[in-house]
């Protein structure tokens, strides 16, 4: 049977382990290593919403931070730091850190299906109109050489 | 009476233990000549704040000798957290030492102070670090806004110290991590509230290796030798 038991310490482990030793030798940022640390009282249950954050950053250390700004800075600990900080745009809506494995699995299987769905998207725009754009033309399109078009073959 | 005229610096430092731990400021006084930002707090005081305190248990003072040749007087404080542990520390004092400052405080008065205030510093219940010193009507609030920044703070001061003291080489964190279980029951500083991590501190800053790692028999071999 899968673990479904919350660690709660797990997170605060892992963050105290990336300030004492950067996974790649890069050190968190100012507000990389607020946001992981703001975000440690966040939860599952109790996600924080991105306008919370941007306040927190704006009442604790006097920063203005974009919403576009606030996702590189997610991406960032995210990509150069391996923090499982997961999110969820349904109610709740919010980030938090991982707690357990089924947590993680859920924000998996999220993260799938999205990229499953834009990747199928992408598909159906390349299929109907890649052709046409890598110059497979028509008869019809030919110009002949009197200079009037070719009548179309069958 | 005669009162002690405080300068802005302690009064603030008077106003937010006053604030924090709900006692009367205007027992606490500044004798420090090397520092006049240091407080000394009356005994009762103290264990009024320690009592406040997460993991503390308990404590006592009782006279330990006069030194005649120095007119000195020396207490022995002992404080002891909800772990058991025990600290001990003196305090001295001499006769005729304050002489412009309050009726009430005699020199025992004094010597009682420095001890328990020093046990309590080894225990890691320092109420001064402990407090704090933004002005702030909302201090749920202040407290909210600076957490995360605080956390980062004492986590980089814990692991500076834990490597000053031997306990971290490099990666490896076993010995921290072994220290922290067995002093805070917990494997990680950040899981700690600002309070307790401040303890973490004021432990670290008087841990000795070589009193707690060297056994008794080696250590009295090195101080015969």
């Amino acid at each position: 049977m899968e673990a479904t038991t919350k660690q709660l310490a797990f997170p605060f482990e892992v963050f105290e382990e990336e300030i004492a030793n950067p996974m790649k030798g890069i050190q968190l940022t100012e507000t990389e290593a607020f946001v992981a640390s703001l975000l440690l009282e966040a939860s599952s249950e109790k996600p924080m919403k991105t306008d919370d954050i941007s306040k927190a950053i704006k009442n604790g250390l006097n920063i203005d931070v974009s919403y576009r700004e606030l996702k590189k800075v997610i991406r960032a600990l995210r990509r150069n730091h391996a923090f499982p900080i997961l999110s969820r745009r349904s109610k709740p809506a919010g980030l938090w850190w991982c707690q357990s494995i089924s947590e993680m699995k859920d924000f998996a299987r999220l993260w799938q299906s999205q990229y499953y769905d834009e990747m199928t998207t992408l598909w159906l725009m390349m299929k109907h109109n890649y052709p046409r754009l890598a110059g497979q033309l028509r008869i019809s399109d030919i110009p002949s050489r009197n200079g009037g078009k070719n009548e179309k073959q069958s | 009476m005669q009162k002690q005229i405080k300068t802005q610096k302690q009064q603030e430092i008077v106003s937010n233990l006053v604030n924090q731990f709900g006692i009367d400021g205007e027992r606490i006084l500044f004798l420090n000549s090397r520092d006049e930002n240091d407080p000394w707090i009356p005994p009762s005081v103290l264990e009024q704040i320690a009592r406040q305190m997460e993991g503390y248990r308990s404590s006592s003072v009782q006279h330990d000798k006069f030194i005649p040749q120095t007119s000195q007087t020396v207490y022995l404080a002992t404080v002891t957290d909800s772990l058991d542990r025990v600290f001990t520390r003196s305090g001295v004092a001499t006769v005729g030492e304050i002489n412009n400052v309050l009726d009430e405080i005699d020199t025992d008065y004094l010597a009682m102070g420095r001890a328990l205030s020093a046990a309590l510093n080894a225990a890691g219940f320092n109420p001064v670090k402990a407090i704090k010193t933004v002005n702030f009507r909302d201090e749920a609030e202040n407290e909210r806004r600076l957490r995360p920044i605080l956390r980062t703070k004492d986590l980089k001061q814990i692991h500076a110290m834990a490597t000053e003291k031997g306990l971290m080489f490099g990666d490896d964190k076993t010995a921290y991590r072994a220290w922290l279980f067995e002093n805070f029951g917990v494997r990680t500083a950040a899981i700690l509230d600002a309070q307790t991590r401040s303890r973490v501190i004021n432990l670290l800053r008087n841990y000795d290796p070589f009193l707690n790692e060297v056994s008794a028999e080696f250590r009295e071999d090195a101080m015969y030798a």
